[in-house]
């Protein structure tokens, strides 16, 4: 029995095409998955307390983890708007959550998912940026996103991406008060929720050939012919569509691969509900 | 357009579209470093210089979203264990750059000589709804039609290939209008391929 568990180890790491082929000929995946099927989902909110967050969210995906932390900075709006914050989002992906990854330079990886990010906040406008404003021209927020991978195992994007939205439909801007020599400081009061325009849910799916998988694990990330990310609201709102490259997905792929998320979105929304 | 107008890279093309303006240099087949030879195939490797010198995050993801679909144009199974650099250096940008990029890239590699299963093709659409008036999709839009619309659809395909190798769709919208953007995207890339 351990022979023929080696065996099939040595398959996976020498020709993990063969290895990968034989599941998806029996109709499922390595992890015992079904095509279409996402692993588990787990959304925990205000898991850090300290003062200076705002909002905080550990969301895990199978055995992916992403906390992320939004804290709010005062600092100076640009001149060209001077009525609008400012957003920031930063990705950290360290040897704490994969092998893969060593100290120093921000992988690709990290600054690709801070760029969505950044577009689904402002291009996709989930936030008014005005609600970010303190004193036009002089002060405003800047709303600091930080997401740390704990754990990574395929799919970092829709994990990231949830905890950084399940944050920002917690945040209060707390009311301020600003002092004769420009100094900014929090007054008495309740702050005002920070209006989220609508709730978007991330699915990554991937083509191995021609065969649909959603949610791809570590493994399946490496052999997939192509993936593509679709931001979709539970109403059928499309914010953010990402395929970087890869083989070319057809007209009715690409139907099937926006339903797929919208149900997605559907069952997120549903039991973030409940 | 003016191709070859380099003379120290292997292939080179200048590409004017309206006012957006890109140089590409392509240098390879070349040999790569120890780490990033690839055993049966070639390594495309994407380096981005935008107008202003500093190198942005959208930038690293510009140059991810060109690797990734060279990789499906160029016949890199031809050229195993070497190195093909592609630079791109933005002298104007008014919108539509990285679909502008995209062809002049194309281009290149055919002035490098560079084997290639297909055309990679790219276009932008916009799509703005304004009170009042029809939604209005407009293809290949400058600067100031960019910053207007709410949506930005950027398509990029094989020639003469029915499936479309990349996207990046930015905004809110529904279904219906994604895929008329899509749709209307890959008509653009059709004629952009027969002027190419």
């Amino acid at each position: 029995k351990n022979l023929v568990r080696m065996e099939v180890e040595a398959l996976q790491k020498l020709d993990p095409h063969t290895y990968y082929q034989k599941f998806i000929e029996a109709g499922v995946r390595p992890d015992g998955r079904s095509f279409n099927r996402v692993r588990n989902i787990s959304i925990m909110n205000g898991v850090l307390n300290a003062e200076h967050i705002a909002a905080s969210s550990l969301v895990t995906l199978g055995h992916t983890k992403v906390i992320t932390a939004v804290t709010l900075q005062v600092g100076n709006p640009s001149n060209s708007t001077p009525n609008l914050g400012e957003v920031q989002a930063q990705v950290i992906l360290s040897p704490l959550c994969s092998s893969l990854f060593s100290i120093g330079r921000p992988p690709e990886e990290a600054i690709i998912l801070e760029e969505l990010i950044r577009s689904l906040i402002c291009d996709s406008k989930l936030i008014s940026l005005e609600d970010l404003c303190i004193e036009p021209g002089r002060l405003a927020w800047k709303l600091c996103i930080d997401a740390q991978c704990l754990s990574y195992a395929g799919n970092l994007t829709d994990a990231t991406v949830l905890s950084v939205i399940s944050c920002l439909a917690k945040i209060k801007i707390p009311p301020t008060v600003t002092s004769t020599d420009g100094k900014v400081m929090i007054s008495e009061g309740k702050g005002k929720v920070l209006a989220l325009r609508t709730f978007p849910v991330p699915l990554t799916l991937g083509y191995y050939n021609n065969v649909l998988v959603a949610d791809p694990s570590l493994l399946e990330q490496e052999l997939l012919s192509t993936s593509i990310t679709i931001i979709q609201t539970s109403k059928g709102e499309i914010v953010q569509v990402h395929k970087h490259g890869g083989m070319g997905l057809t007209g009715p792929q690409l139907v099937q691969c926006v339903s797929l998320s919208k149900n997605h979105a559907l069952s997120i929304v549903s039991s973030l509900k409940q | 357009s003016n191709t070859g107008f380099l003379s120290r890279g292997d292939g080179s093309v200048r590409l004017d579209c309206n006012n957006s303006s890109v140089i590409v240099a392509i240098n390879g087949p070349a040999q790569p470093t120890q780490t990033k030879e690839i055993v049966d195939r070639a390594k495309i490797e994407v380096s981005w210089k935008s107008e202003k010198g500093v190198q942005m995050n959208i930038d690293i993801e510009r140059e991810k979203f060109i690797q990734k679909s060279l990789e499906e144009a160029v016949i890199v199974k031809s050229y195993p264990r070497t190195l093909i650099s592609v630079t791109i250096q933005v002298l104007n940008e008014d919108g539509s750059i990285l679909s502008t990029a995209i062809n002049a890239c194309t281009l290149a590699l055919i002035d490098a000589g560079i084997e290639m299963n297909a055309m990679l093709l790219s276009s932008t659409a916009s799509l703005s709804r304004k009170k009042g008036s029809e939604n209005r999709i407009q293809l290949d839009p400058c600067s100031l039609e960019e910053n207007d619309s709410e949506n930005l659809v950027k398509v990029a395909i094989l020639s003469g290939n029915e499936g479309i190798v990349a996207i990046k769709a930015t905004g809110s919208m529904s279904v219906e209008e994604l895929f008329a953007c899509l749709e209307a995207a890959r008509k653009a890339c059709n004629s952009v391929g027969v002027y190419l």
